[in-house]
This record gives structure tokens, C-alpha cells and sequence, in this order.
């Protein structure tokens, strides 16, 4: 836009060059982010249709009298206000559980030496890049010898295993973070008094903001979108379903109500795409200073 | 501070004074190291151990009868197998030599600075932050036969077809329109990391190629490539693991079918577990050979994974 704007356009060949250059640049981009953008659109709009007009639609964006009333449909349908509660909890409760024990984790491993240390490492470190899709089948029949299948026991398995998850990956990168606190702060806080655990708490936690809102933004992205987990737990466990797999049993059980269906898309998309719409920056600050840090 | 307050107490009683220190810590990693046992280090032996028995997962395993690599033999010759490895690795390949080239591409375009910029920025990662499973419902009617648009646009608009196509219900194209859907939804993900790492470039450097006459092909592969190529190999290693092991595109918009022809590793896996419907084509319990799978799976990851850190550390670093 920037380039459109400028008022003195000099007709020099070694002017117009780099303003071809730029015009090409923003065009592409444009046709990218068209891209990206109108098939979110397109559900949004499908969402807004009737039963029948989302077969007439064709190619158009354009909805001539929206049909809000799919909303409610939607909602109205079998266990959706349900699953999406438990969605919601099983957001908020690994967000809680994951930056908790990670965090922890990471401080020690970044600040003390502790027989074990090396070993904990080196296992964090080994399977940070391991397909944890390979650990679906013994995982489940770990969590049936607990006695964690059935109701709200599957529910907790899922928090279990998708807290477990996440440990090897948030532990790594906030384990950058830590380390890069300066000494003279943690020095400090020993010469008030503060022990090895309220330093963490007090003086720690609060220098490494960034990198638990990247991590934040991560587990919340993963557990809220996760579909393979909730499906192993849940996809037996009528009225304890996350809101993914119960959209997905939606789509089996009416195959052709994709007005309805989209109002569903748009009720799983829309918490995490303002989300990140609002949170982006803070995602890349975090990102390319644990880069730098691990750099280091 | 640890190191001081040893010093400190140390001389006076050594061993209760280090117990002090080390209990706090040792309670702070106690989350993660139980949670790591018992849903990553245990899984990760008992699934070893699984695959060497013939075992459905119904009856108590003290009762299942130890085969060896029985299990690992018939996976060998097993032609269904091979077929999903064939389809996962077509769906990494496309995934690495599309994908991650067109997000370096965006993203060297986006590394400029302006207003409009940061708006492309954030659309650019929009589609990127919704789970796949639920983007995957949405292809399923895009590509529809009746109604859908991807259709519409080939026969109405464009005539390329004659008739409509079930993009997602034929054997020669649902394995490649899953790839499509998987390109456009992940896309912008490398997209924004790959613009944090260009970013970071040393603006020095770049100022010092210009006054030494480098043209742009000459700036990208001998100052902007070298800068940014530890986050482009992280790009790529992730790309690959995370395609390995996908399962939410094809359960959700193909099922695995027609037949197994869209079926990757994981779903095939999945077919020999215990957990009832819903997971690709008709399952059949039986864990040890699920288990063989998982192994397999595993050590496919691992070998790609090992094979592209030796290829990527062959490329000159900065320094």
C-alpha cells in the first residue's frame, strides 16, 4: 500500500524498476492472502445459508438473507453447549497443568545441578522429535490399568496424556528462556533471602513472560484443535466428547446438513483465529528470542 | 545461588545441608519426570515389548503368547503396509518440496517493511492456527461433488471438466487433494517462523553485499540462505515429523478409502487397536501387530530424521 501511495513517481528506468518490483510484490501477496482468507470466509458464509441454497451457492460469498437461526440449530443439536465446556476446560486445565510442570522443570534443569539431571535432559531431549502417534496403542492400555476409561475418568486420560505430551517440547524452549535471566537477578534474590523455589515463583516467572505466552499459545492452539487423542478417549463416551470429535460424529450422523455443520466450524475456529489474530506479535517476539537464546 | 548456599553449610553438615538443596528441586521436576514415565518413557518400552507378542488387547497380556519378530516378518510381506508407507511418504514429500519452498518464498516477500505488511502477517497465519480436523469437514464439502465449489469453479466457470469430480471419493485423487488442503492449511506456520528467523538477519551484512554489488540471487544464497538455514532445517525436520505422523486430514475428509488407497501409516496402526470405530477402515484388534506397526513407524521417522540433519549440516553455516 505504501508503494501506491508514494506522490513522486520520477519516470527514471532506475526508479521504476524497484517500483515494478514492489507492485509485483504486493500483488502476489494480495492473491495470498485472498488465498488465505476467502475459504474462511466461504464457511463463515455456508454457515449462513439454508439447508438447500449452500448447494446453490456455487462460488458466491455473498448470503442474501442470513440465516442466524443455524446457530442455534447447531447449538440445540445433541451435546454441543456440553462439548464445548469441555473443550473449554480441557483448554484452560492443560494450559494450567503443562506451564506449571514445564516451567518448573526448565528452571531446575536451568539453574541447579542435581544427580539426574543429565539423564532427565538427555530423555527430554531424545524424544522432543518423536511421533507421539506411536505411542497411542500402549498409552490407552496404560490408561485402562489406572482405571482411567469411562465418563469423566476418559476426559482426565486426556488431559493426562496431552499434559505428558507437551512436556519435552515447552521444557526445551522455556529452559532457553530461563537461562537467558541475568545472574546479578537471581544473586539478588538469594541476597534477600528468597529460596531456589520463591525465586522461581517471584523473580523468575515474571522475567520469562514471553516464552510462556509462546508456549501458551502453542498448548492452547494444540489442545483445542487436537483430534486423534480426544477421538482414542472419547469417541466412544457419548456427552464427554471434545467439541472437535463431536463435530466430526456430527458430520457422520447428518451427512448433508452442511449449513449446520459450518456454524460448528465457525464455533471451533473462531476462539483460536482471535486469539491469535490479537496475539500474533507476542508469538514471533517469544519465537526468535528463544532462537537467540538457544543460540547462545 | 544453589552453588553458594553449598558453600555456605557445606563445611559445617555436608549431607544434611545438600539433601536441603536438592529436595525443593527435586519436587519441581517430580511432575514432569512421573507424567514422562508413565505416558512417554513406559509407553515407549511397552509398545517394544507389545510388538514382539500376539496379542489382541483383550485378553490379560500374562496370557498373550511371545512370538519373537514374528510380528515384524509378516509386516515385511504385508502389501497393505507398504502401501500406507507409500502414501504417508508421498504426502511428506509433497509436504517438503512444496510446502516449505512456497513458505520461504512468502516469506522473503513478506520480509519487507510497511504497514501492509504486518496485515499480510497476520492473514498469512490465519488458516494456520485452526486444528485440521475441522478444516479437513470444511474440504469435504469444497471438493464435493454436489454443490461444492472447487467444482463449480472447474466445470461452471472455467469448463475444464466436463462433469463434476468426487475429488475426495476417487482412488487417483484423494491422496493429492489431501496434500492440497494440507499445503494451504499449514502453510502459513513455516510461513511466520521462517519471517521471525529473516528478520533477525544482520542488516551489516546485507548493507555490505549491497556496497560489494551482490545482485539479489547472490544476496539470498551467500548472506540471507546461510543466516536463516538452522530455522529452515527446524522448518523442514518439523514438516517431515509432523507429516509422517498425520492422521486428522485423512480420518476426517477420505477415511483412508477408497479402499486403502488414501491411507496413512497411523490409521493403519490404529486399525489394530482396541478403541472401537471411527479410526479409517474396519478395525481388527490386534496389538502386538499395531504395535509391530508403531515400531515401524517410529523407526521410519527416526531414519528420515537422522538423513535430513546429515544433509542439512553439509550446507556452510555462518559460522
Amino acid at each position: 500500500m505504501n508503494a501506491l501511495a508514494t506522490p513522486h513517481a520520477t519516470p527514471c528506468s532506475r526508479w521504476r524498476r524497484p517500483r515494478v518490483a514492489r507492485l509485483a510484490r504486493l500483488a502476489v501477496l494480495s492473491l495470498y492472502a485472498a488465498a488465505c482468507l476467502l475459504p474462511l470466509v466461504w464457511i463463515g458464509a455456508t454457515s449462513l445459508r439454508t439447508s438447500t441454497g449452500v448447494y446453490a451457492a456455487g462460488l458466491s460469498l455473498w448470503v442474501d438473507r442470513p440465516q442466524w437461526g443455524n446457530y442455534i440449530a447447531f447449538w440445540q443439536s445433541a451435546d454441543v453447549p456440553r462439548s464445548v465446556g469441555i473443550s473449554v476446560a480441557l483448554t484452560a486445565a492443560s494450559l494450567a497443568a503443562v506451564l506449571l510442570s514445564t516451567s518448573m522443570t526448565a528452571y531446575a534443569i536451568a539453574r541447579a545441578r542435581f544427580p539426574g539431571r543429565r539423564l532427565l535432559i538427555g530423555a527430554l531431549w531424545s524424544t522432543v522429535l518423536l511421533p507421539a502417534e506411536m505411542l497411542v496403542i500402549p498409552t490407552f492400555h496404560v490408561n485402562r490399568a489406572l482405571g482411567l476409561i469411562g465418563g469423566w475418568r476418559s476426559v482426565a486420560a486426556v488431559l493426562l496424556v496431552m499434559t505428558a505430551g507437551g512436556q519435552a517440547f515447552n521444557i526445551v524452549l522455556l529452559a532457553a528462556h530461563f537461562r537467558g535471566v541475568t545472574r546479578d537477578l537471581y544473586d539478588a534474590a538469594a541476597l534477600d533471602g528468597a529460596g531456589f523455589v520463591r525465586t522461581y515463583w517471584t523473580v523468575a516467572m515474571p522475567m520469562v513472560r514471553p516464552g510462556l505466552v509462546t508456549c501458551g499459545l502453542f498448548i492452547f492452539m494444540g489442545v483445542w484443535n487436537a483430534y486423534l487423542i480426544p477421538l482414542v478417549y472419547l469417541g466412544q463416551q457419548r456427552g464427554h466428547q471434545t467439541l472437535t470429535v463431536a463435530l466430526v460424529q456430527f458430520s457422520r450422523r447428518a451427512q448433508t446438513a452442511y449449513h449446520l455443520l459450518a456454524a460448528g466450524q465457525v464455533i471451533a475456529i473462531l476462539p483460536v483465529v482471535v486469539v491469535f489474530a490479537a496475539m500474533q506479535r507476542h508469538l514471533v517476539r517469544g519465537l526468535v528470542e528463544s532462537a537467540r537464546q538457544r543460540g547462545r | 545461588m544453589i552453588g553458594q548456599a553449598r558453600v555456605a553449610t557445606g563445611r559445617r553438615c555436608g549431607r544434611a545441608a545438600r539433601l536441603r538443596t536438592l529436595v525443593p528441586i527435586y519436587l519441581m521436576v517430580l511432575p514432569t519426570v512421573v507424567l514422562f514415565g508413565v505416558f512417554v518413557a513406559f509407553p515407549l518400552a511397552a509398545v517394544v515389548g507389545a510388538a514382539m507378542l500376539d496379542w489382541n488387547g483383550i485378553v490379560p497380556v500374562r496370557d498373550a503368547r511371545w512370538v519373537a519378530l514374528a510380528n515384524f516378518a509378516t509386516l515385511v510381506r504385508d502389501p497393505v503396509w507398504w502401501l500406507t508407507v507409500r502414501n504417508s511418504l508421498c504426502f511428506t514429500g509433497v509436504m517438503l518440496l512444496v510446502e516449505t519452498p512456497l513458505a520461504l518464498g512468502l516469506a522473503l516477500l513478506l520480509n519487507a517493511p510497511g504497514r501492509a505488511m504486518g496485515f499480510f502477517r497476520t492473514v498469512a497465519f490465519l488458516p494456520a492456527v485452526t486444528g485440521a480436523a475441522v478444516i479437513g469437514l470444511a474440504a469435504n464439502f469444497f471438493f464435493s461433488p454436489i454443490g461444492g465449489p472447487a467444482n463449480a469453479i472447474l466445470v461452471d466457470r472455467l469448463g475444464v471438466l466436463d462433469a463434476p469430480v468426487a475429488f475426495l471419493g476417487d482412488r487417483a485423487l484423494a491422496l493429492w487433494t489431501v496434500c492440497a488442503v494440507a499445503v494451504w492449511h499449514s502453510v502459513g506456520f513455516d510461513v511466520v517462523i521462517l519471517l521471525a528467523a529473516l528478520q533477525a538477519v544482520d542488516p551489516e551484512v546485507m548493507a555490505a553485499a549491497l556496497v560489494d554489488g551482490a545482485n539479489p540471487w547472490q544476496r539470498l544464497r551467500d548472506v540471507t540462505l546461510p543466516a536463516i538455514w538452522p530455522v529452515l532445517a527446524a522448518c523442514a525436520l518439523l514438516t517431515t515429523v509432523n507429516s509422517l505422523k498425520a492422521f486428522d486430514y485423512f480420518a476426517v475428509m477420505t477415511g483412508g478409502g477408497p479402499g486403502f488407497s488414501s491411507t496413512p501409516m497411523v490409521m493403519y496402526m490404529l486399525r489394530f487397536a482396541t478403541f472401537g470405530g471411527g479410526m479409517g477402515p474396519a478395525t481388527v484388534p490386534a496389538v502386538g501387530y499395531g504395535s509391530a506397526v508403531a515400531v515401524a513407524i517410529g523407526v521410519i521417522a527416526m531414519a528420515a530424521l537422522l538423513l535430513e540433519w546429515g544433509a542439512a549440516r553439509r550446507f556452510p553455516s555462518p559460522d
